[in-house]
């Protein structure tokens, strides 16, 4: 592609602060970049926009794989619709959906099989809405050290949405659950090309399905669902990893055994152990399926990098988040680590939602390393070297960056 | 329904309520293999399921890590791979998109000794995306053959797409290009083609 001009990261933002802050929104990242590069070997990515979205760095064509640009997380504290990440499992996606004769099913362990047209959701059952983030288990992979095989993404396989649906506690209640149901499992219509690849069905435990908090989502930040996150219907699993979040979700089983599928007994297994992680470089000798989301803060208003006035008052703003505790506190520090302050915690719009934060300093002559590292109301924090793990899931280190001051 | 939405339209604020009916447009797909020896080996048995950006964005992995992959999308994901191809796509992979420098593996799988049309497809991963019948990644045969069919330069449209491959006539996936495979076979597999006019 002759259009196609290579520009880093770094050169782009100066662009975009040149044009104001506000220009970190979609427009420049149209006109002036082509491509990104990401901070790790081989990150080279271009920035391409599909249908309903703004460009977003992609990953994979096929299926397709999409990130979103870092800078968006400082442009709003709920992750617009348009730049939100994607990811997909398998090739044959359901383009030609058409949510008026879609139908969601359910079966299994229950009363009666019963299907429910997106209306009739909106319809029968109490609309609520939750702000959650949906982050896929390899955000961040690229960064792992010694790397490993997956989607090499930066941080932005995340983001943060009010998502409005019917909870999954009401409708499997409609269809009656029967005794002897154990777990229920979830598909959506994305299918692959081979029979011989496993169809993505993922599951929860009967009782984390009716919690009242799992939701089936038909709209997200006030809209229908983009295309590419799932529409007309995906599940919400607050506090989990974006894979439990099935799009296109058109069947619910309800099992009387425990599920035995690929995308759980095989795929996204951590170790079995507190911390999810093992030695550099060693294999995982007993696993279990990936779950709730650990503990993370970023710095959303800098860049790594960036070039800063000295001896001005700064303000530095970023967003925490964790797996449904809430976030308790955001310590940040401006000298590498060695020195810790509470920073000033946004607005609380609910234990699942980002947590916006600032924190402010006076930066000295020349490089400071800036650090931000979240607490959780159950305590968990951040650890201050890099866990790792063979699947490169969970990155959650506390992350530093360098600004000059001059 | 339909009506509301053409009436929405009209005032100019439907076009939200619209795009949803339409088919969702995937950009055209351009991310092709590097060519050297084995990338027909790629493009035969990866490209059905996935597209080279899957392999390209990986980080530098040294060949064991390439021949897991392999293992694991032949094990897992049910791709079609005889034996005699994993050693030798997974050091093209290793070469191209790894860290060895050069291969030390025999590249591509010989050419087979068959000289049925179907098999030659076969052994090439023709299948893997083509079906006589009906679509698959690609267009079934039975289409191409329909489009060709008593065209004065059809054999040679047809030969020359499996030689250098193309895009665009068929759907937002790329055909990859086949330079390697033997110009007998190449011919074979044009007339097979053209055979299966309905």
């Amino acid at each position: 592609m002759s259009l196609e001009s290579t520009l880093s990261r770094r050169e782009f933002l100066r662009g975009a602060a040149r044009l104001g802050l506000t220009a970190l929104a979609s427009r420049p990242l149209t006109a002036l970049a082509a491509a990104v590069n990401l901070p790790f070997a081989n990150g080279n990515r271009p920035l391409v926009k599909y249908p309903q979205k703004r460009p977003l760095i992609r990953l994979t064509t096929r299926p397709p794989q999409l990130e979103t640009p870092f800078a968006v997380f400082n442009e709003s504290v709920l992750t617009p619709n348009d730049a939100f990440f994607v990811r997909y499992h398998l090739s044959e996606l359901p383009l030609d959906i058409d949510a008026e004769t879609f139908h969601l099913k359910v079966s299994g362990r229950v009363k009666d099989s019963v299907e429910f047209s997106i209306d009739d959701l909106k319809k029968k059952f109490k609309p609520v809405e939750t702000v959650a983030v949906n982050q896929c288990s390899g955000n961040g992979r690229g960064f792992f050290s010694p790397r490993v095989g997956g989607g090499q993404m930066g941080n932005g396989a995340m983001g943060n949405a009010r998502w409005t649906g019917a909870r999954l506690k009401d409708v499997l209640e409609a269809a009656g659950v029967l005794s002897g149901a154990l777990q229920v499992s979830f598909q959506g219509l994305d299918r692959p090309l081979s029979e011989k690849t496993p169809g993505f069905a993922k599951a929860l435990a009967l009782d984390h399905a009716r919690d009242g908090e799992v939701m089936l989502a038909y709209a997200m930040n006030g809209e229908d669902l983009p295309f590419l996150n799932g529409y007309p219907l995906r599940l919400v699993v607050p506090g989990y990893y974006g894979t439990y979040w099935v799009k296109h979700l058109n069947s619910i089983e309800v099992l009387d055994h425990e599920f035995d599928g690929y995308w759980i007994k095989t795929a996204y297994r951590i170790p079995d152990n507190d911390c999810a992680c093992v030695p550099e470089g060693t294999k995982t000798e007993k696993t279990r399926p990936i779950g709730k989301l650990n503990a993370r803060s970023f710095i959303t208003s800098l860049e790594d990098g960036a070039r800063v006035a000295a001896r001005k008052e700064l303000r530095v703003g970023g967003i925490a988040f964790d797996g449904g505790a809430g976030i308790k506190s955001v310590a940040f520090s401006t000298d590498g680590g060695n020195n810790w302050v509470d920073a000033d915690l946004g607005k609380n719009l609910g234990r699942y939602s980002f947590r916006e934060w600032t924190a402010a300093f006076t930066p000295a002559r020349g490089e400071q390393k800036l650090l931000c590292r979240a607490t959780s109301n159950a305590g968990e924090t951040q650890p201050l070297k890099p866990l790792w793990n063979p699947t490169g899931y969970m990155r959650n280190v506390v992350e530093t960056i360098t600004v000059k001051a001059s | 329904m339909r009506k509301t939405l053409l009436a929405l339209a009209l005032l100019g604020c439907g076009g939200a309520a619209l795009a949803t009916r339409a088919p969702y447009e995937l950009p055209r797909e351009t991310a092709t293999f590097k060519p050297g020896p084995g990338a027909e080996l790629a493009n035969a048995r990866c490209l059905a399921c996935h597209s080279a950006d899957y392999v390209a964005t990986q980080p530098p992995m040294p060949l064991a890590f390439w021949k897991g992959e392999v293992e694991k999308m032949r094990d897992k994901y049910g791709a079609e791979l005889p034996p005699e191809d994993v050693d030798a796509l997974a050091a093209y992979l290793a070469q191209f998109y790894g860290m060895e420098k050069s291969s030390s593996q025999t590249p591509a799988a010989a050419a087979p000794v068959a000289h049925n049309p179907d098999e030659i497809a076969f052994h090439y991963g023709c299948f893997s995306c083509h079906d006589t019948q009906k679509r698959k990644v690609g267009p079934a045969f039975r289409d191409v053959a329909a489009k060709y069919h008593g065209k004065a330069d059809g054999r040679v449209r047809i030969a020359r797409q499996i030689r250098r491959g193309g895009g665009g006539q068929w759907g937002t996936k790329p055909m990859p290009p086949f330079p390697k495979i033997p110009k007998p076979y190449v011919e074979a597999l044009t007339d097979w083609i053209l055979q299966q006019n309905p």
